[in-house]
């Protein structure tokens, strides 16, 4: 696992360690089943708050990410499971409601907002 | 659960006064004590380690008092201050033996060791020692015996980087259990801006506020501009302006209802900006 | 028990104590070399210098040096009952060295020998230098955090005070009863006897106040 923290960001430093390990998990660079080190080691390790890694993993759990059991730490969740896909579909829908609103402002119409769809999509690929 | 809770704590001197003191501490987490010089830390950190007797108040440790056990009060803390509170004449060794003799959880092996690490002489008479020596020992007698609540005040101060690196490390240690806590005044704002917890301040005798830190931080931002960009409009909603000949510095309620206007500079705060501005905006 | 462990670092914090070997030399040297000697003087001397030494626990307490010690476990007024233990202490110790360089000298010199011990006296001395190590630590309970002027002045006036009376007594005395000045005649043992033990009540019961007053005052 790798946390690199960065002082002068604007983003707080819980929303930070959030997204590494987020994104550490997505990658597959933290498997699933994965024990996760307890939020006071963490902690200790980073230097930073306990506050700031509590509030790291809750979030994290929060999206589905990783669960905390009582006495045997935080496991990372399969990627499969159903709450996180939940979340998924919906900034999905976020996404493509921030470009319909954008669309209409500017007037486009359905068709060309779908053909944009369709060359992202492939460019992407 | 609270281990350390203070309530009510009022202290007069001739030339100050500290007022109404209350705040509780949750066990496992490590709170920084801030203000300036002055402002009543010491006097509060000695009240509730029992140095002084403070004029009305109640400081209650672990579910006790030092009425209800005086013996067990004294135990549970572990006091550091920024200079030494040993008798000159004494050794690291003699004192190693008054450990010894009155608590019951010291460890001597662990003893040694931190004076072995810190090089600590063991025979040498205490005048001999450097300032920062003497912090150590201090450090060493506190942490080889078991306690709930280590008191540090302003006990950094004179320690070279490393061996302050050194310290707060000991400290998340001290508290990775979740059963002890720390607290410490200080006036180097990195240490507090990393590992702690939570914050109280105090300013003129008086408690201001005590938060998580993130929260603190997320509570506001520090918006800079231009002489015209202070409308008295953005006034209201500003803390602690400090004008200078270009512009001006301040801070700024995140949650106010209010978008700041273009020209504006909004940045994350450091919890030193936030007292600064703080104290300017109550002078 | 913890006063123990209070007077075991009252002694630790002694330093100097090879000063204290100074006044029974210097009396066995008078003795000595004296033709007509003076055992109670001898003895008071020696008792004069315990008084200096007994209320030595009561120095350096300043919050400042004295935090750890203020801060150690234990009922409050226990360091107290320490210190005056440690003042009894040395007032004993102090008239065991007067005896013991009375004896010494005695080996050397048959004068001293000869003369009967003011046995009397010598326990009337004991229990005037224990009540007067009693009131200085009282009143050192008082004023031990307040100033330093304080404790200083309370550590050495009464001692010559008392060094000077019984230097005044004894110089009486002697003027009344000659060739050897023993006294051992004036003062019965049992009158002494007497008044010491009075005087190890008042000490016990001074002792009783200052803790009172620590407990009261609550440090």
């Amino acid at each position: 696992m790798r946390i690199v923290i960065k002082n002068q960001s604007e983003f707080p430093i819980y929303a930070q360690i959030e997204e590494q390990i987020r994104e550490q998990i997505l990658s597959g660079e933290i498997p699933e089943g994965t024990v996760l080190p307890s939020i006071r080691k963490l902690a200790k390790e980073i230097g930073v708050s306990v506050i700031t890694t509590t509030r790291a993993y809750s979030d994290l759990e929060a999206a589905g990410f990783i669960a905390t059991m009582q006495g045997k730490g935080s496991v990372v969740l399969s990627q499969d499971n159903g709450l996180l896909r939940e979340q998924y579909l919906r900034k999905i829908e976020e996404g493509l409601l921030d470009a319909i609103d954008t669309a209409k402002k500017i007037s486009l119409e359905k068709a060309e907002v779908l053909s944009m769809l369709e060359m992202l999509w492939d460019d992407e690929e | 659960m609270d281990l350390l809770t203070v309530k009510g704590l009022c202290k007069k001197y001739k030339t100050f006064e500290l007022k109404d003191i209350h705040f509780s501490i949750p066990e496992g987490f490590i709170t920084g004590y801030i203000g300036q010089n002055g402002a009543g830390k010491t006097t509060t950190l000695n009240a509730i380690s029992h140095l002084i007797r403070p004029d009305s108040g109640e400081c209650v440790i672990a579910g006790k008092t030092f009425e209800e056990d005086p013996v067990g009060y004294r135990e549970s803390i572990g006091y550091v201050g920024d200079s030494s509170y040993f008798p000159a004449g004494l050794t690291a060794k003699t004192i190693r033996g008054i450990l010894k003799d009155f608590y019951p959880t010291f460890d001597e092996t662990r003893y040694d060791e931190y004076c072995r690490r810190w090089k600590l002489p063991e025979k040498e008479p205490l005048k001999t020692y450097s300032r920062g020596m003497k912090v150590k020992l201090m450090f060493a007698s506190v942490l080889s015996r078991d306690t709930k609540l280590l008191i540090l005040d302003e006990a950094t101060n004179g320690l070279d980087p490393m061996v302050r690196k050194e310290i707060l490390a000991l400290l998340q240690e001290y508290i990775e259990d979740g059963k002890h806590s720390v607290l410490f005044s200080t006036h180097i704002m990195e240490d507090l801006e990393d590992i702690a917890d939570y914050i109280f301040f105090i300013d003129n005798g008086e408690g201001i506020l005590f938060e998580a830190k993130d929260d603190l931080l997320e509570e506001y931002l520090i918006v800079r501009g231009g002489q015209e960009d202070l409308t008295p409009e953005l006034r209201k909603y500003l803390i602690g302006v400090e004008k200078h000949a270009y512009g001006f510095e301040a801070l700024f309620r995140t949650e106010a209802e209010m978008v700041l206007p273009p020209g504006i500079e909004a940045q994350k705060p450091t919890i030193d900006k936030i007292i600064v501005h703080m104290l300017e905006e109550r002078r | 028990m913890r006063v123990l462990k209070f007077l075991k670092i009252d002694c630790l914090k002694m330093k100097s104590l090879w000063i204290a070997l100074f006044f029974p030399l210097l009396s066995i040297f008078i003795l000595i070399t004296s033709d007509e000697p003076n055992l109670l003087f001898a003895a008071g001397y020696c008792m004069f210098a315990g008084i200096i030494y007994s209320t030595f626990p009561f120095t350096g307490e300043n919050p400042q040096e004295n935090g750890f010690l203020m801060m150690l476990p234990s009922k409050p007024g226990e360091d107290i009952l320490g210190h005056f233990l440690f003042g009894f202490t040395a007032v004993t110790v102090s008239l065991f060295l007067g005896l013991f360089s009375i004896f010494v000298s005695g080996l050397i010199n048959s004068n001293v020998k000869n003369t009967p011990l003011p046995t009397g006296f010598i326990l009337a001395l004991y229990g005037a230098a224990v009540i007067f190590v009693g009131l200085e630590e009282l009143l050192l309970t008082v004023f031990r955090y307040e100033s330093i002027r304080a404790v200083q002045l309370i550590r050495i006036v009464p001692a010559f005070v008392y060094f000077f009376a019984a230097n005044a007594v004894t110089d009486r005395l002697q003027a009344q009863q000659t060739p050897s000045f023993a006294g051992a005649g004036t003062l019965p043992v049992s009158v002494g006897a007497g008044f010491f033990a009075a005087a190890l009540v008042v000490y016990i019961i001074l002792t009783m106040i200052a803790v009172r007053i620590v407990l009261k005052r609550d440090f």
